[in-house]
């Protein structure tokens, strides 16, 4: 009776020691979210209308690294710049929500991949801007099934003799949300956005009279853990600056 | 900071031809030069020579830019040229004279001997793309098999582009020769108009760029004695950063590393800057600034008061290519057992040409080099290689990638054709300067010849600041 007893017992200990191993294990496997930071300008800060802003951020993850010791890649570090005309509390704060929310798919895809090594949204690198294909192609679901085929395949002759290469790791349905993101976003005069952890942009040139702002968000994502899919978390920033 | 030109360095102006002497008792200017490459480093040499007060900022850790020579990972003291490959004589007048004033030893480089192309899938040597049974079979018209079986494959274009040529006679000016209306048509309209096959404008033709531009570009060539495609090319012993090192080692502390500049303000007496030095953000004022960071780099630094909408016009929107450099090392010379030329145009899409280097390292190992889209894996470019190599195994034992479209400060290769109807817009704002502030580099020449354009463009800005 009482070896029964004693076997009962260490089977409980045996359980719960179990239990906290496991609990443990999981917390030791959870996927840290990464800090974003824009350290300059500072939030609330004022700019001359028409001057340019020059800005900076820091990344930090627990599983990637420090972008200052750039352990993280710049190229995947986004900043989405949103004008607001009129001191609009409301629309800032709305914005602000805006930035809380998860990338788009496309746009998730784009930052992980090497597009923006060669294509920025608003003005040519290697390759045409984004804004330039969203002007050429009319927006409609043909475009995307061509302009997704081009990502898949590469592509060469349209804008300059230069090649795009193919991308054959992403999916149809992957390419198609890309280059709707590319069509819905890039032609939107009120937002812009750049990737690196510093630049600068200029501001819109207006008389002092009507004020105006922007909402900077900058974010990153992180690499999640290896061998668990979709353990990826995004962290971000925002910072809200009003002209003189 | 120095003004005075160090006795070695008047020694060494003895010896090069240039048409102006040291002016030694001009009032000194200060200078910046923003952008270390070739372009950067050959400019603020010459100036230093002159005897100004220069400091070269260069936004990243190392000097040279696109002439980058890398010796990591490789064995045997082998290395490779990530970036400028090779140079011509003629054609590179500027280089060959650094090469004689630095001492410099240069190697004939036969990267372009027995050249093998594939084209639809098939290789062709050039005695197969001379035989007019093969030529036919491509649709080639008569005039075009002919000139094809006394010409090499590389000089097609030169079949159509001749007639036009000899009008054009200073090197630096396209217009005005009688041609000028054609920057509106496209070379393959050209081409068509003088009746080119359709075959033909597969391989020479080329809807973006402009006829002008064209016809311009083979002019120079011409003018320098130069084929299109010249067969003979050459590079330095021990890797063409050599040249870069040589400036820089001269200039000496007057290049800041890892000294990004900021933004750029101008005015009628000189110029102010904001960089950084050590990741502190500084400020430095001088007579003149030199930009020789390519346009594309250029483009992000703001510029107050901001420059004209013409010249704003030729910097926005100059094109690039760029593309990666596969290095591959092997344990041996595998191809001469499957008697095939190394050297190689290819239309795979992962991989477009291959050819050896650093040949003269006393090793059996060799260095192969390739050119390869941005965006390509080191690994992912090989197997392209190992897919359409036409021999029986490859001793390839190392592959690594230098993916030029990732670089932070120098994402871009070569400038491409001008557009249809652009050649008035780029040319010549490209090369002029405003105000305080003067273009050199790779992209402010005539020719995209980058290693050329930047020492041409270099020499032609320090000449006209120090006669400012």
């Amino acid at each position: 009776m009482k070896g029964t007893r004693v076997i009962l017992f260490c089977c409980i200990v045996i359980f719960f020691l179990a239990i906290y191993v496991s609990a443990q294990h999981i917390d030791r496997v959870q996927n840290n979210p990464p800090k974003v930071e824009i350290t300059t300008p500072g939030d609330g800060s004022t700019f001359i209308p028409g001057s340019y802003v020059r800005y900076s951020i820091v990344v930090t993850d627990k599983e990637d690294g420090s972008s200052e010791f750039e352990e993280i890649s710049p190229k995947e570090v986004l900043l989405e710049v949103i004008y607001l005309p009129g001191n609009d509390k409301l629309k800032e704060s709305n914005a602000v929500k805006e930035a809380m929310k998860d990338n788009p798919p496309g746009l998730a895809l784009m930052k992980s991949s090497t597009c923006f090594n060669c294509h920025m949204v608003k003005s040519k690198l290697t390759g045409p801007s984004f804004l330039e294909i969203s002007r050429k192609y009319p927006h409609n679901s043909a475009t995307v099934s061509t302009l997704a085929k081009k990502i898949i395949k590469g592509s060469s002759g349209v804008w300059t003799n230069t090649t795009m290469p193919p991308n054959p790791d992403f999916t149809e349905e992957q390419a198609k949300q890309m280059i709707q993101w590319i069509l819905k976003n890039a032609g939107d005069p009120n937002r812009n956005f750049f990737v690196g952890t510093e630049g600068n942009f200029k501001t819109i040139n207006k008389p002092a009279s009507s004020k105006y702002s922007y909402v900077l968000t900058a974010s990153y994502t992180d690499h999640g853990l290896k061998g668990i899919p979709k353990s990826n978390q995004r962290g971000y920033a925002t910072t809200i600056i009003r002209s003189k | 900071m120095a003004t005075v030109a160090a006795p070695n360095i008047l020694h060494a102006d003895e010896n090069i031809h240039t048409t102006n002497p040291v002016k030694k008792y001009k009032a000194s200017k200060k200078i910046i030069i923003a952008g270390g490459g070739i372009g950067g480093l050959c400019c603020g040499y010459e100036l230093m020579k002159r005897g100004h007060d220069v400091v070269v900022l260069e936004a990243s850790g190392r000097h040279g830019g696109h002439v980058f020579t890398a010796r990591d990972g490789l064995s045997d003291g082998l290395y490779a040229d990530f970036g400028a490959e090779h140079i011509t004589k003629p054609g590179y007048e500027r280089y060959w004279e650094y090469t004689k004033e630095f001492n410099l030893e240069v190697l004939y480089y036969p990267r372009r001997e027995n050249l093998i192309r594939r084209i639809d899938g098939k290789f062709y040597t050039e005695e197969m793309l001379s035989d007019p049974s093969v030529l036919k079979k491509f649709g080639f018209n008569e005039k075009e098999i002919k000139y094809l079986s006394q010409n090499p494959w590389t000089e097609f274009r030169t079949l159509y582009n001749q007639p036009y040529l000899d009008k054009f006679t200073d090197e630096y000016q396209p217009f005005g020769v009688g041609f000028d209306n054609w920057d509106s048509t496209s070379l393959t309209d050209l081409y068509k108009k003088d009746g080119a096959s359709s075959a033909a404008l597969r391989f020479i033709g080329s809807t973006g760029s402009s006829a002008l531009f064209e016809l311009w570009q083979a002019a120079i060539l011409k003018l320098r004695g130069v084929p299109l495609y010249p067969p003979k090319v050459y590079r330095l012993k021990g890797g063409n950063q050599t040249l870069p090192t040589e400036f820089a080692k001269r200039l000496g502390p007057r290049v800041k590393l890892n000294a990004p500049v900021l933004s750029i303000q101008h005015g009628q007496s000189g110029v102010t800057i904001k960089y950084k030095e050590f990741n502190e953000a500084k400020e430095m004022s001088a007579d003149f600034l030199v930009n020789c960071i390519p346009p594309p780099a250029f483009r992000t630094i703001p510029v107050e008061p901001a420059l004209p909408a013409e010249k704003r016009y030729a910097l926005e929107n100059l094109t690039y290519d760029s593309y990666a450099r596969l290095v591959l090392q092997a344990s041996s010379k595998f191809w001469l057992e499957d008697k095939i030329s190394i050297n190689m145009e290819l239309d795979h899409p992962d991989i477009y040409s291959m050819w050896q280097s650093a040949d003269e390292v006393n090793t059996h190992r060799v260095i192969l080099l390739g050119s390869c889209p941005g965006g390509i894996s080191a690994q992912r470019a090989l197997a392209g290689f190992r897919e359409i190599y036409p021999g029986k195994r490859d001793t390839i034992e190392f592959a690594t990638i230098k993916d030029w479209t990732k670089e932070n400060f120098a994402f871009t290769c070569e400038r491409l054709a001008f557009p249809v109807n652009e050649l008035k817009k780029f040319w010549p704002n490209i090369i002029l300067p405003h105000g305080r502030i003067y273009f050199a580099g790779a992209y402010a020449d005539n020719l995209n010849w980058g290693m050329e354009a930047a020492t041409r463009s270099a020499n032609r800005v320090a000449n006209e600041i120090d006669k400012a």
